[in-house]
C-alpha cells in the first residue's frame, strides 16, 4: 500500500546539521531523510499515515558559507512547567538576553532538491490514493501547515509538485559521486520499558526510547538511495 | 565526513613507517631522562635522552608511551611508568612545595605497586621494587638530576634494550584497560561499527590560534540546549573512543605541521591529501610563506625549491615533481578551524583534488604575475591582506576566509578585498616611506592584486607588462601620468623630495578631469626645461601616442577604471625605468613613486 511522489524544494540557504557538530553548526553535504520528511509533513501529514523517502536527489553543487548567529544556551525547564501546572503559578520565562550564545555555523548555500517519497497508510480503512491526491492538491497550490524549511526554522524551503520529468540538474560530474559518510536516516521510537526514557508523544501521553539511525549515505549520479529502516545497512 | 576523513589521515600514518604516531590508549611525549635501574631495584642511574643537534639546540627525545598527558588542575594524577621527575622521584628543582611533591611521587609509586600483581612482568616488579628503595632524600646523591629533569622521563632495565613501558607483557595489560566511565556502547559514527562510545572527546585539539592553550574540542556539548533525547555530553553523537582518539591525535598533529599550517584572519587552516604527496606541503606556501625552516641552508634550499615550483606553476605545467600523472586525482583537503571559546568551530571544509587545486592555485600565481617583481617568489596571500589595511590587526577576518576560499575555489575575489586595496593607494602614499620599510614591496603587492581582481571579477585580459594598445582609457590614463610624473623628474632632477603624484596622484585617478588638464599645462613648462632635446622629442612623441587614444578625460571613474589606472601607471613607471638600465629599475622606480 504505497504510492510514491516527487517534490522540487529549493531555498538560499540550508543547514542540515550534523549530530557531532551542532554545537557550532555543521551541515551534512545533502539533505538528510528526517528533514526530507519534515519538509513533506509540513505540507501534508495525518496520524493514519506515514512519509518513507525513497531517494533525494541532489540539483546544485554542494557549497557552504560560515555565519556567526545568535542562539540560546538553554532549554525552557519541563519540571518548572509541572510544578507550574500543580500550583498554578510560577516563573517559565527564559530571557534570550541573559541565555544568549555567539555560535559560528557552517551552512549550505543555493540548495535544490527532489525528494522522493511514498505514502504508507497505518490506519487501512482509508485508501493511500486518498492521501495521495490530498498532498498533491495542497502541495501543487502551495499550502502547507507550516513554512517548510532546510533543517533549521530560519531557511525557509519553496517547494513545487513535480508531475514527469525532474528539474535539470547544475551538479558538475565529478560531485555527482561521492561516499558521504554516515548520514542520520531518522530517529527510531520505541515503547520504553521500565522507567528510563527519553521523550514524550505528544498526543498519547506515552514514554518512548529513542535511537538515532544512521546509514552509510553514497552520491550516485547525483542520487542519495535512502535505505528502508529495516534494512541491513542502517546501524542505530 | 571531517572526521572521518581526518580518522582516515590517521591510517595512513599508522601504517606509513616514516611516521610516528601513537596507537590508540598512547601519545607521544618528549622524554629528556630516564632511570635505569637493575633487577633488584635497589640502586638507581640516570641517563639524559636529550640530544644536541647542530646548531646547539638541545632535543627531547619523543617516545610513545601509554595514556595522554595530564589534565590541567590541581589533581594528584600520576602516569603510567612515565611522569615528571615530581611523580617519578618526587623531585623538582627549586621547589616552593615540598608537600605536594611528595604526595605525587607517593601517588606514583602506590598506583604502581598496586597493579603488580596485575602485570606480572619481572621489568614492571624491578620498577616496583626501585621505587619501593627510592626516598626522595636520594636525589642529593644525584646532582645530575637538576640538569636532566626539564622534561619528562621514564624506566629502563639495566643491561636491556628498550624502555619498561615497552615491554609486551605491559603492552597487552594496558591495552586490556578500558576506560573506567560508564561506557556505553553502540555504532561509531566515523568507523561505523559497534564500539564503546566516547563521553568526551580526547585528546584535546590544540595549535588553533586563539583557542585555549590547553586545547579545544571540536565535538563537545556543555549546555542542556545542545542535548536531544535526554542524551549527555557526546554521547549525542555517537563515535567510539578510538576513532575520537585517532581523528583528535591526526588533527594534532596536522596543526603542529608549520607547512601544513596557515594561520590567517581568525582561522587556521591545514591541508592535506588522502596518499603522500609534495603538493599538500608545498600549497600551502601560496598563502603564508614557505615555513621557517631550522637553519639558513635548509631555508635558503626550501626558498630555492619553492620558486621553481611557482615558476612551474606559473609557466602552468602541472607540476612533475609535485605530483605525478596519476596524483592528479588524488583528494585534496582544507579544514579551516577557528576558536570559540573552549570549542573549536570549522570555519569552512573544502574537498577537492590535486590536480583541480593545482589548476587553481596556477591560476592565482599567473593572475598575480607583473614585470619587475621584487620577490623571487608570487605575492603570498598574506602578504596581498596585509596590503588591505594600516596595521596588520585592522585587517577584517572574513575578508581573509573569503579571498583564501575564492584561490581555492576559482571563484570571484570578494570585491571589499579590491575596494579595501584601493583605499590604501589613496590613503598611504606619503604616510608609507616613514611608516613601513618595505613599502616598495607593498606597492608592487597593492597593484599585483589590483591586477588579479580585474583578470578574474572583472574577466579582463591583463599582460604582465607595458601593453600599449589597450582599449581602456583609464589605463591610458595612468600611463599618461606616469609619464607627466617622469617629464617632471627629467626637468627638474631626479632626486625630488615631491611629484606631481604627491598632490595629485589620488584626483587623477579617480576625478581625471578635474586634474589632468592643469598638469599637462605644467607639464609643457617641464619639458621646456629638459636640456637635452632628444629626450625632450621622445617625451613629446610618448605624450602623443598616449594622446591619440585618450578623447577627452572623464569627470569620474568607477572602481574598475581606478584599478586599470593604477595598473598602467604601474606598468608605465617599470617601462620608462626599464629602457634605461635593467639592473636599477626596482629602486628608482620606488623612487619615483
Amino acid at each position: 500500500m504505497s504510492k510514491s511522489v516527487k517534490l522540487h524544494v529549493w531555498g538560499d540557504a540550508a543547514c542540515f546539521t550534523r549530530p557531532e557538530m551542532k554545537v557550532e553548526r555543521v551541515s551534512y553535504d545533502v539533505m538528510t531523510p528526517s528533514a526530507a520528511r519534515g519538509v513533506l509533513e509540513a505540507i501534508y501529514w495525518k496520524p493514519q499515515m506515514r512519509w518513507v523517502i525513497e531517494r533525494i536527489h541532489l540539483l546544485k553543487p554542494v557549497q557552504f558559507t560560515s555565519v556567526r548567529r545568535n542562539e540560546v544556551g538553554t532549554k525552557a525547564s519541563a519540571s518548572n512547567a509541572k510544578s507550574a501546572m500543580k500550583k498554578g503559578t510560577g516563573a517559565l520565562g527564559l530571557y534570550i538576553e541573559e541565555q544568549r550564545q555567539q555560535r559560528a555555523g557552517t551552512i549550505l548555500r543555493d540548495v535544490a532538491y527532489v525528494i522522493e517519497a511514498r505514502i504508507e497508510v497505518i490506519d487501512t480503512s482509508e485508501p493511500v490514493e486518498k492521501h495521495y491526491h490530498m498532498f498533491k492538491r495542497r502541495a501543487e497550490k502551495g499550502q502547507c501547515f507550516h513554512r517548510p524549511y532546510l533543517g533549521c526554522r530560519e531557511f525557509i524551503a519553496d517547494f513545487a509538485w513535480i508531475e514527469g520529468d525532474l528539474p535539470p540538474t547544475e551538479l558538475p560530474e565529478p560531485q555527482s559521486n561521492r561516499d558521504l559518510g554516515f548520514v542520520l536516516l531518522d530517529i527510531d521510537y520505541t515503547p520504553a520499558e521500565g522507567k528510563s526514557f527519553d521523550v514524550i508523544e505528544a498526543n498519547t501521553g506515552k514514554k518512548l526510547l529513542a535511537r538515532p539511525q544512521f546509514f552509510r549515505a553514497e552520491l550516485k549520479d547525483g542520487v542519495m538511495e535512502v535505505p528502508p529502516v529495516s534494512a541491513r545497512e542502517v546501524v542505530s | 565526513m571531517i572526521l572521518q576523513k581526518l580518522n582516515d589521515y590517521y591510517e595512513r600514518l599508522a601504517t606509513d613507517p616514516d611516521h610516528e604516531i601513537a596507537p590508540f590508549g598512547y601519545s607521544v611525549q618528549k622524554m629528556s631522562f630516564c632511570a635505569v635501574v637493575p633487577l633488584q631495584g635497589n640502586s638507581v642511574q640516570f641517563r639524559s635522552l636529550v640530544s644536541v643537534v647542530s646548531n646547539g639546540r638541545a632535543i627531547s627525545q619523543t617516545l610513545v608511551v601509554p595514556g595522554q598527558s595530564k589534565p590541567p588542575g590541581v589533581g594528584v594524577n600520576p602516569c603510567f611508568l612515565w611522569d615528571n621527575a615530581a611523580y617519578m622521584l618526587g623531585y623538582r628543582a627549586d621547589d616552593p612545595k615540598p608537600e605536594r611533591t611528595r604526595q605525587q611521587f607517593e601517588a606514583f609509586r602506590d598506583r604502581h605497586l598496586s597493579l603488580e600483581s596485575a602485570i606480572g612482568d619481572p621489568h614492571f616488579s624491578a620498577v616496583c621494587r626501585f621505587l619501593e628503595w627510592w626516598q626522595p632524600e636520594h636525589v642529593a646523591e644525584h646532582p645530575e638530576l637538576a640538569e636532566i629533569t626539564q622534561s619528562f622521563g621514564c624506566f629502563r632495565i639495566q643491561g636491556e634494550i628498550g624502555y619498561v613501558h615497552q615491554r609486551p607483557a605491559v603492552r597487552e595489560w594496558w591495552g586490556q584497560q578500558d576506560s573506567a566511565e560508564d561506557s556505553r556502547r553502540g555504532i561509531c559514527l566515523v568507523s561505523g561499527k559497534q564500539r564503546t562510545i566516547a563521553r568526551l572527546h580526547s585528546p584535546k585539539i590544540k595549535g588553533v590560534k586563539g583557542a585555549q592553550p590547553a586545547g579545544g574540542a571540536i565535538v563537545s556539548f556543555n549546555l542542556d540546549a545542545f542535548d536531544s533525547y535526554g542524551m549527555q555530553q557526546s554521547f549525542n553523537s555517537p563515535v567510539s573512543e578510538q576513532a575520537t582518539f585517532q581523528y583528535a591525535t591526526a588533527l594534532n598533529l596536522l596543526l603542529s605541521d608549520p607547512s601544513r599550517t596557515v594561520m590567517l584572519g581568525d582561522a587556521t587552516t591545514i591541508f592535506w591529501t588522502e596518499s603522500p604527496t609534495q603538493a599538500e606541503t608545498y600549497f600551502p606556501s601560496i598563502f603564508s610563506g614557505p615555513p621557517l625552516a631550522s637553519n639558513e641552508a635548509e631555508d635558503a634550499e626550501l626558498k630555492t625549491q619553492l620558486a621553481a615550483f611557482f615558476k612551474r606553476l606559473a609557466q602552468g605545467k602541472q607540476d612533475d615533481l609535485a605530483h605525478s600523472i596519476e596524483d592528479a586525482t588524488t583528494p585534496f583537503y582544507v579544514l579551516g578551524l577557528s576558536p570559540n571559546a573552549a570549542r573549536v568551530s570549522i570555519r569552512y571544509w573544502l574537498v577537492s583534488t590535486v590536480g583541480q587545486v593545482s589548476e587553481h592555485l596556477t591560476r592565482y600565481v599567473n593572475e598575480v604575475e607583473l614585470v619587475n617583481s621584487p620577490d623571487p617568489t608570487p605575492p603570498t596571500v598574506r602578504q596581498l591582506l596585509r596590503e588591505t589595511a594600516r596595521d596588520t590587526k585592522d585587517i577584517p577576518p572574513v575578508l581573509a576566509g573569503s579571498f583564501m576560499h575564492a584561490i581555492l575555489t576559482g571563484g570571484p575575489y570578494p570585491l571589499a578585498f579590491y575596494q579595501a586595496i584601493l583605499r590604501r593607494i589613496r590613503a598611504e602614499q606619503l604616510i608609507d616611506k616613514d611608516f613601513r620599510k618595505d613599502w616598495i614591496r607593498g606597492l608592487h603587492r597593492r597593484i599585483a592584486a589590483i591586477k588579479a581582481v580585474l583578470v578574474r571579477n572583472f574577466k579582463k585580459e591583463i599582460s604582465v607588462g607595458l601593453d600599449t594598445t589597450r582599449p581602456e582609457p583609464a589605463y591610458h590614463l595612468g600611463r599618461w601620468f606616469a609619464l607627466l610624473e617622469k617629464i617632471q623628474r627629467d626637468a627638474q632632477g631626479e632626486n625630488l623630495n615631491t611629484t606631481i603624484k604627491d598632490r595629485f596622484f589620488t584626483a587623477a585617478s579617480s576625478t581625471p578631469a578635474s586634474v589632468f588638464p592643469r598638469l599637462i599645462s605644467l607639464s609643457q613648462h617641464h619639458l621646456n626645461s629638459i636640456e637635452s632635446k632628444g629626450l625632450r622629442i621622445s617625451r613629446e612623441k610618448l605624450v602623443q601616442e598616449i594622446a591619440s587614444r585618450l578623447q577627452g578625460f572623464p569627470n569620474h571613474m568607477n572602481l574598475e577604471d581606478q584599478g586599470l589606472f593604477h595598473l598602467g601607471y604601474y606598468h608605465q613607471v617599470q617601462d620608462l625605468y626599464t629602457k634605461k638600465s635593467a639592473s636599477k629599475s626596482i629602486p628608482s622606480a620606488a623612487e619615483s613613486e
